[in-house]
């Protein structure tokens, strides 16, 4: 050891951290080595990640894929399943893709097709589809929430409409009805308002005032209305009208006329408002459903559901959708196809849509016994169906234009901006955002 | 006479310390006050208006079901193994490499220290990407060769614990306090033929344990704390951390079951808080002072 | 091999009082002495290990990264190279000065706050008294709670309708204030939190620190009549500058790098009132995979933590007396 100074008595300490500090390694690598699953008999291993790790999940989509092991196993096909949380999803996807070591097939929000697509990291489907019968048995709009350029990415799982939750307690309380249109709705909120100094102990509604969130529920006013964020081929940006404008203005209206809060009026942990009466009106998806179940069960049969009030131009929701994808990259393509088209089956959607309340994305599945046990989930259901509905433009640069709007519509709401300034603010920025390299 | 008023102002003055230290550890306490009592109350009394600091009802069923909505056994065996070795093994690492930084003379000292200081000052987000590639493809792991072809140190205990082995911020710490090591110490020993070693680990070492405590504490808390980096590279039930345990409590994209998420941060939270109480003794170690 | 850089040196306590010789004289000097020499390759052996790892895991990606700033990256595409494009763009960026700015000023509320409270709170827990063992813990609590939980804790006391902090504001006959969702309050409002989240931590540090220090001292200041206020002036204080550095440079990190509680809690809002650089830096990354250009951000972030480190070092240096 003559890279030591000491001699006589370092000797033995050194070689004891030396040894100390090989040992560390030594099981490091030996772990790493010793949790290889070797399957080299000619089996080809699947791996799937579904998104949201809560129990239920957990059981429901285990449960699905058990059973497609058990199929295939004379295939040689296995599946392995993961979970992972909805909040973290989009990192640890983006990272493993990047380290080409993705998942063969992957569950996320059908918005995020237009980017994945332009990265090649999603195979379209559309030659698989081609032979597949049940694909007629889907909900247009949720197919068409994963779309790209004419090119289909996505298998629906789960359906995420919005629509209009009131309390007809409330409502009879004040002695008026669901009006025709937002801006009567406008009007009448005044009646549901109940002050306690400056604190709400009953707003109107709840609206969002920032994230996707606002996007989703503003955009919908804006397309009743007859506007749109960009033109049809997505080439430029065609928010800078008087729809937009009136969209704008009426969102505002609810804070600017002290019906609602400025901070939310949902903040009572999971509680939702609706089910503890803070609110007489949301704009909402199926999980609200269970949400006022779970935390408030008296309110549930107050709650009724309805299409939204019309805008200037009838009723438009927004229809979105979460689904499997398959990685672009996967060696094992066919066996991925059988994997989601199993998945996509009858008894699978209609198994996860009652086990876990997820909208159900075929049409055969709309009318199931689970569907019609459940008043609000019913009813629901069946206005999917009848509103007309209309999916976020899948472009890859969604999310930067997303923000642009939001960025946008939130400073009109504040105040900093007018709704004029806001909605030609964002025309300008969405066209130089679609413009850049 | 004179004494005894001292005596008096003294403990007027100890019950003032006491009464302040009583009012921020409230302060500093309530948060995790809240949710133990929330984890208590029934979901239907959860979220009462004015809020209720004594639960109405006393309900244990969300530690039932946080008990039973992951496996925690196995995530606490995890998270134990993981940062006890990167604990103890990043305490010797740290103290050596702080200890020839402070102490040992050698030309490229302050730059090689400062490289250190500054890889610190990159946010992690724009080096997972890097290090994730890193960790998948390193050399002659998991099916890999030279450089790629299989998985790496990808969902093994090793990519928790390898690449975290060195925190340079431990590295800064241990320099810190064996900078303010007296020198007479070192050249008293080195007279008495000691080597460099020896001269670290038998007399240098044994005088910061305050910060070797204060070390065992961080590195401990943040493994234990630790969910971003272990989500990443984990792939496998088997092999995650408490952490992950309580991902799971999100019950949709946008709602969150509260009861059980609070209970069980609760049983999460105290093996940390047990070990600090643990090392506490040691933070103390040195000089046993009286008041001052 | 580099040697010792005379500007960013932290006066080593061994030094020898080198005069001006040429870089070769000093070399030369150096490694004439045989003791030097040893001592030399032992410290050489010591970082070693560190070092080893250090390279690969924490320098690579770093170096990585910087390049990948000078790239149009963006996870799924290789990109190209762009030379300063990335850069160049963020003068023009909007966003990108904004986030600047919510840094500036959130590091202004929580640096100096978080250093003095906790150097305070050590102050306070450094003596001997029934359930101090209590108090330490208590302060420490706020740092092993997972920032996922407290998150949502501290979302619900700041809640404007139902909130805890509102509830007593409005018993004192106060207004209420819309915390999360006022563009002036909510970046203060992440500030206390991530205070009281920290200041636990530099407690337990300062407390070290105060450990280390000679208790003879404080006995002779005694015997010469100096009172508590004046021995902490003359005694602590000085003698606590390495670890004060040490909590100086890791709070500036640890604060410049705040990310949990924002995407938690307000996720850059309201209108982007709390989008930091490093929010930022996780909005271009990973949600439009733009990481070129995050990976930009990240390094004007990382120049800015850097010189704030070099100054500092700079004024450390000045008063720090280690041999005793």
């Amino acid at each position: 050891m003559p890279l030591f100074a000491g001699k006589s008595k370092g000797d033995g300490t050194v070689k004891k951290w030396i040894a100390s500090l090989l040992i560390i390694f030594m099981i490091a690598v030996v772990t790493a080595c010793g949790d290889q699953n070797s399957s080299g008999d000619g089996e080809t291993e699947l791996t799937i990640w579904v998104a949201g790790n809560s129990n239920q999940i957990q059981d429901t989509f285990r449960a699905i894929i058990d059973d497609f092991n058990e199929q295939h196993e004379s295939e040689g096909i296995k599946a392995n399943i993961q979970f992972e949380p909805w909040g973290e999803l989009d990192q640890k996807l983006s990272t493993s893709l990047a380290g080409g070591v993705g998942p063969d097939v992957f569950m996320h929000g059908a918005a995020a097709a237009a980017g994945f697509a332009a990265g090649n990291q999603i195979e379209p489907l559309n030659a698989y589809f081609d032979d597949w019968a049940d694909f007629s048995e889907f909900n247009p709009g949720y197919l068409e929430a994963g779309s790209v350029e004419g090119d289909y990415y996505v298998i629906p799982i789960q359906g995420a409409n919005r629509m209009m939750f009131y309390r007809e307690d409330i409502f009879r309380e004040a002695g008026v009805e669901v009006p025709e249109t937002l801006d009567e709705l406008l009007e009448i909120s005044e009646a549901f308002v109940e002050k306690d100094g400056s604190r709400f102990v009953r707003a109107a509604t709840n609206l969002p005032t920032e994230g996707n969130d606002l996007q989703q529920i503003w955009s919908a006013f804006l397309w009743s209305n007859g506007g749109d964020i960009l033109s049809e081929d997505y080439t430029e940006a065609a928010i800078n009208s008087e729809e937009a404008i009136k969209a704008i203005e009426f969102y505002k209206g609810f804070f600017d006329r002290e019906l609602t809060p400025i901070a939310g009026m949902g903040g009572q942990g999971d509680q939702h408002p609706l089910g503890t009466g803070e609110v007489a009106f949301t704009f909402d998806g199926v999980w609200a459903i269970e949400q006022i179940q779970t935390y408030t069960p008296d309110a549930y049969e107050h709650v009724r559901v309805t299409a939204p009030p019309r805008g200037l131009d009838g009723t438009t929701t927004l229809v979105g959708s979460s689904g499997f994808f398959m990685n672009a990259n996967s060696d094992h393509k066919d066996a991925a196809w059988k994997l989601m088209s199993f998945i996509g089956d009858k008894d699978n959607i209609e198994k996860v849509a009652s086990e876990l309340k997820f909208l159900p994305v075929r049409l055969d599945v709309a009318d199931a016994d689970f569907v019609q046990e459940d008043r609000l989930f019913a009813e629901f259901v069946e206005l999917t169906t009848k509103v007309n509905g209309k999916a976020n433009p899948n472009v890859p640069r969604w999310t930067a234009i997303r923000d642009i709007v939001v960025a946008n519509v939130e400073k009109a709401i504040y105040g900093q901006l007018t709704p004029e300034e806001a909605v030609e603010n964002a025309e300008k920025e969405i066209n130089e955002e679609i413009n850049r390299n | 006479m004179y004494r005894n008023n001292r005596e008096v102002k003294r403990l007027i003055t100890s019950l003032w310390i006491f009464l302040l230290m009583s009012a921020i550890a409230i302060i500093m306490l309530w948060p995790f006050i809240w949710m133990l009592v929330t984890s208590f109350k029934p979901n239907t009394e959860m979220f009462t208006y004015p809020p209720t600091i004594i639960p109405n009802e006393i309900v244990f069923d969300h530690y039932v079901s946080a008990w039973n909505a992951a496996p925690w056994e196995r995530f606490f065996f995890n998270t134990a193994f993981v940062a006890g070795v990167i604990t103890f093994s990043s305490l010797f690492l740290c103290a050596l490499t702080g200890y020839a930084f402070a102490r040992l003379e050698f030309p490229g000292r302050n730059f090689l220290f400062l490289l250190l200081l500054a890889s610190m000052m990159i946010p992690f987000e724009v080096m997972l990407i890097p290090l994730y590639l890193i960790v998948v493809n390193f050399p002659f792991t998991g099916g890999n060769g030279l450089w790629g072809g299989g998985t790496g140190l990808l969902n093994t205990y090793s990519a928790l614990i390898v690449p975290r082995l060195l925190f340079p911020f431990g590295v800064f710490l241990m320099r810190q306090f064996f900078l303010t090591l007296p020198k007479s110490l070192e050249d008293a020993a080195r007279i008495d033929g000691c080597s460099e070693f020896g001269i670290f680990w038998r007399v240098m070492f044994p005088l910061i344990k305050p910060a070797s405590a204060t070390l065992v504490v961080f590195v401990f808390s943040m493994m234990w704390d630790d969910f971003f980096w272990p989500l990443i590279v984990i792939n496998d039930q088997n092999l995650m951390p408490v952490q992950l345990g309580l991902q799971s409590f999100q019950t949709s994209q946008y709602t969150t079951d509260w009861g059980p998420l609070m209970a069980a941060t609760v049983w999460v939270s105290l093996p940390i808080i047990i070990v600090f109480l643990f090392a506490q003794k040691y933070f103390m170690n040195i000089n046993v002072s009286s008041d001052k | 091999m580099t040697n010792n850089e005379p500007n960013i040196q932290v006066k080593p306590p061994s030094s020898p009082s080198s005069k001006k010789k040429s870089y070769f004289q000093r070399n030369k000097d150096f490694w004439g002495s045989t003791q030097r020499r040893k001592r030399a390759l032992a410290g050489y052996t010591f970082i070693a290990p560190a070092y080893l790892l250090f390279v690969i895991f924490l320098f690579i990606p770093v170096i990585w990264a910087f390049y990948l700033s000078f790239t149009s990256y963006t996870i799924f595409t290789p990109g190209e190279f762009v030379g300063i494009g990335n850069y160049s763009r963020l003068v023009n960026d909007n966003s990108f000065r904004t986030a600047l700015w919510n840094t500036t000023y959130y590091a202004l509320m929580v640096i100096p706050l978080n250093i003095s409270i906790s150097l305070c709170l050590a102050l306070l827990v450094n003596r001997k008294m029934k359930g101090m063992n209590f108090f330490r813990a208590a302060y420490y609590v706020p740092v092993v709670t997972s920032i996922i939980a407290a998150s949502m804790i501290w979302m619900w006391l700041y809640d404007s309708n139902n909130g805890l902090i509102n509830y007593v504001l409005i018993q004192l006959g106060f207004n209420p204030q819309s915390w999360l969702n006022d563009p002036n309050l909510a970046l203060p409002a992440l500030a206390f939190m991530r205070v009281w989240k920290g200041v636990g931590w530099n407690m337990v540090i300062f407390l070290a620190g105060l450990q280390s220090i000679p208790k003879t001292l404080y006995e002779a200041a005694s015997i010469e009549g100096a009172g508590g206020w004046k021995s902490f002036w003359k005694i602590t204080w000085p003698l606590l500058a390495p670890t004060t550095f040490f909590v100086f440079v890791m709070a500036t990190i640890s604060t410049f790098q705040t990310f949990g509680e924002i995407y938690a809690m307000t996720s850059g809002g309201p209108v982007g009132s709390t989008t930091t650089l490093v929010y930022l830096i996780f909005v271009y990354g990973f949600e439009r995979y733009e990481m070129g250009y995050a990976a930009a951000i990240a390094f004007v972030l990382f120049f800015i933590i850097f010189v704030l480190t070099l100054i500092n070092m700079f004024i450390t240096q000045k008063k720090v007396n280690y041999d005793l």
